[in-house]
């Protein structure tokens, strides 16, 4: 309804008693007249009220000018919003290590990793933990045949929280204003602490502290976990930094970080005639962002500023001070270019970078699959990006198709519905009525789901796996060489790359060519031989697969069990053994295999692995279901032998994910 | 006092009487739906995203039943008013019932479509009716000053 209308239509009450009653009191023209004189000022008043600031006006001319507000100041005019966000892990991203935000056990716990106990406790209020001295374990790691002093252990008080959701980082801060990563963390998904060896997906090192060594907080997670970060090293004469002076408008995502600063919006809202005035002309309000209102590819920008793999550019970027440049509503690009490998990103980095710029991912790329498809999380942008849907931000598809900042639920952030087919729905509507014709599933199988085909679990991160967002066609080209499994065969576990091919073939009714696959792949299931032979990444990405009750629906988890204890005995990597012994999890149940412990010492982790086949996976296969991909013995064991052949063949260069 | 200003005041008491019972009845009336609207936890007035409803309901009941009592206090006060005149009468007769249907109306009408941190356009009606309230309250209380 217009303002005017809205205007017309109040007016009419008070005119009506004016109308009714002046003239009795002051006589009939008189009062008429007066009646009409008071009725004009009244809407007059209303009318020059709500138009003394035109909704247009508010822009800032210099966004980086305005001032910052903390989110407490959004609840007084947008509580709804603000207790969304609070629910969020947004928020508490980053965290000062107070008992509302710690979610690891304090209380005298213990932690002992490879003979090494590490204690956290509270004392005088404060969080500490008494690990190893980062020095012994630096020596230690060196010359490990050298005689040592037993290991030293020294005290940190636990000062600021990265994490809230899987995990929870404890960070310690130095005498020069870094704060330096712990080495044992809380990992919320299994509520116990474990040495960050286990959390990342990285060889093991002999080094206790190798996975906290060089990794500064004011470096590195300080830009994406927190609102407006300013690095702000302290440089010496030759420029190199001596300690920091970072800064944060807030610490975790906030308001800010998607609408932008909100000093003037909430200067320029003080006055109620302007808050009727635009809200009247429902045109928004310029003086803060509203990432809906932005067209689709600035709007994802605001994600992808964290969610997409990005590197500063220099020229745009305050040298002395590192200050995040980019405001919301912004062209990320005028900040940040977007890189494709880890080689690119090296390239980009480097200050006099030689040679063509690098964008096909190396096989070890820690952060993209050959095909350029993202591996792991805080990478989304670039996926969705990269799929036919997004249309190069011209189109309908945005993060905020699927995703909301202001959840009923913090899990994934995901709209209402948004679980479902109904996702796709959005824009692909006609599958509503064809769906199983599309899917060659049954209607309610998972089958049938459009993200499980089409968005697949084929990312790593926070020791699980996640879905892709590359919104792809099913094709068995992305699938070879690329690292990259296929979305079939993280369901289909038991079945061959042929299968799948031959399966597709089939469904697209001959329009889609076969391509010549080598013996292997025509024979054996993919997943055995991705995890037998494919590289760490591939390895805990189809490790995580065997977790999802969808996949052992339709693979059966009566062979998993002996498969699975087949993986961690030959898995060097503590990530993948910790999503194999999962996969064990899901179709055995927690208890038959709780006596396996990923991060144990390999003499412990044998005994305990010789355990469980004695106790768990001693009976054979069941005759009853075929597995013509699976390599087994007569007797329905596994062929040791074909595992042995494929394991000769293991391509296992050394990766790390750091998400 | 003459027969006709008797009349007259006869009349003013008895029309405030008339509506303030009659609006002590509406708007307890609206109390009691509000309490319903409790009752059955109808998310339109519960759910916390409607909370800014709530409070204008809530308003528009307190403030209803607030002037609807206080029409029956002109009422009563009539009598003891003597020295006020009819025009002055009349006019605070005017305020007051004004007051009464500006101020409630304009709670009930902001609280129907409430954006976030502020009241439904309708709460325009709300500042008219405090200065009706205002300007009633003013001239009863003058014409209470006054000496018999």
């Amino acid at each position: 309804m217009s303002p005017e209308l809205w205007f017309a239509l109040l007016l009419i009450v008070p005119a009506g008693l004016l109308l009714w009653q002046l003239p009795r009191i002051v006589g009939k023209a008189r009062g008429t007249l007066l009646a009409l004189t008071l009725t004009g000022v009244i809407g007059g008043g209303w009318w020059v009220w709500c138009r003394a600031h035109a909704p247009d006006s508010g822009t800032p001319a210099d966004w980086s000018a305005v001032d910052p507000v903390p989110s407490e100041t959004c609840a007084k005019c947008h509580d709804d919003h603000y207790q969304s966000w609070r629910r969020t892990y947004h928020r508490t991203m980053t965290r000062d290590a107070t008992p509302e935000y710690v979610k690891g056990d304090f209380e005298d716990a213990k932690y002992d990793h490879l003979g090494f106990r590490t204690s956290m406790f509270r004392r005088d209020g404060e969080f500490q933990m008494d690990t190893m001295d980062p020095n012994w374990a630096l020596m230690r790691a060196k010359e490990p045949q050298r005689p040592m002093p037993p290991p030293g252990v020294r005290r940190y008080q636990v000062k600021r929280l990265v994490g809230s959701h899987w995990m929870q980082e404890c960070l310690y801060q130095d005498g020069v204003g870094a704060y330096h990563r712990l080495p044992v963390l809380y990992h919320i998904a299994e509520k116990r602490w474990i040495h960050n060896h286990g959390a990342f997906l990285a060889p093991e090192s002999p080094d206790f502290w190798a996975k906290c060594r060089g990794v500064v907080w004011n470096e590195t997670c300080l830009f994406c976990h927190n609102t407006r970060p300013v690095k702000n090293p302290q440089r010496d004469a030759r420029g190199r930094t001596i300690s920091y002076e970072s800064s944060v408008n807030e610490l975790g995502i906030s308001c800010e970080a998607c609408h932008g600063p909100g000093g003037d919006h909430v200067r320029l809202n003080q006055d109620p005639a302007r808050r009727y005035s635009i809200r009247l002309t429902e045109r928004g309000d310029p003086s803060i962002v509203h990432p809906a209102r932005l067209p689709p590819a600035r709007r994802d920008e605001i994600c992808a500023r964290c969610h997409g793999a990005t590197v500063p550019r220099p020229e745009a970027w305050d040298r002395v001070r590192v200050n995040d440049p980019f405001i919301a509503g912004q062209e990320l690009s005028r900040f940040n270019t977007l890189f494709h490998s880890e080689a690119e990103r090296d390239y980009l980095l480097a200050n006099k970078p030689e040679g063509p710029k690098p964008i096909k991912p190396a096989s070890n790329d820690g952060r993209f699959w050959g095909d350029g498809t993202p591996l792991t999380t805080a990478l989304e942008y670039n996926g969705m990006a990269m799929s036919a849907c997004y249309e190069n931000g011209r189109g309908k598809l945005s993060c905020l198709s699927c995703h909301q900042g202001h959840p009923h639920d913090p899990n994934f952030m995901l709209k209402p519905g948004m679980q479902s087919n109904e996702a796709c729905y959005q824009c692909h509507q006609e599958y509503r009525a064809k769906l199983t014709e599309h899917t060659h599933h049954p209607a309610d199988s998972s089958g049938s789901l459009c993200y499980n085909c089409h968005m697949p679990h084929q990312v790593f991160s926070l020791l699980a796996t996640h879905r892709s967002h590359r919104i792809q066609r099913l094709s068995v080209a992305d699938s070879r060489g690329t690292g990259k499994p296929h979305a079939c065969n993280l369901c289909h576990l038991d079945k061959s790359l042929g299968w799948t091919q031959k399966e597709l073939v089939a469904w697209s009714g001959g329009r889609t060519q076969a391509m010549t696959l080598t013996e292997e792949e025509a024979k054996w299931s993919s997943a055995v031989l991705h995890l037998m032979t494919s590289d760490a990444r591939t390895r805990a990405i189809v490790a995580g697969a065997f977790a999802q009750q969808s996949a052992l629906q339709a693979s059966g988890a009566e062979w998993t069990g002996e498969f699975l204890a087949t993986v961690l005995e030959h898995e060097r990597y503590p990530a993948v053994r910790y999503l194999a012994h999962r996969g064990m999890r899901a179709a055995y149940g927690d208890e038959a295999v709780r006596g396996y412990d990923y991060l144990a010492g390999p003499p412990t982790r044998k005994q305990q692995l010789e355990q469980l086949r004695r106790d768990v996976f001693a009976a054979p296969i069941p005759a009853g279901r075929s597995y013509p991909y699976l390599p087994l013995t007569p007797q329905h064991r596994l062929d040791g032998a074909v595992i042995q052949q494929m394991l000769q063949k293991r391509h296992d260069p050394d990766v790390t994910i750091n998400e | 006092m003459s027969d006709s200003t008797a009349d007259f005041r006869e009349r003013i008491l008895r029309r405030h009487l008339l509506v303030g019972w009659w609006g002590l009845l509406l708007f307890l009336s609206l109390g009691i739906i509000l309490e319903t609207l409790h009752g059955f936890k109808l998310g339109l007035y519960l759910d916390p995203a409607n909370k800014m409803r709530r409070l204008l309901w809530t308003l528009s009941h307190a403030h209803g039943t607030l002037l609807a009592l206080m029409q029956i206090a002109l009422a009563v006060s009539i009598p003891h008013l003597a020295k006020m005149s009819e025009k002055r009468l009349k006019l605070t007769s005017f305020c007051l019932i004004d007051a009464l249907v500006l101020l409630p109306l304009g709670f009930f009408l902001g609280g129907i479509n409430p954006g976030e941190g502020d009241p439904g356009v309708g709460v325009l009606l709300v500042p008219v009716g405090a200065a009706f309230l205002l300007v009633g309250v003013l001239l009863a209380a003058i014409s209470a000053t006054s000496p018999k």
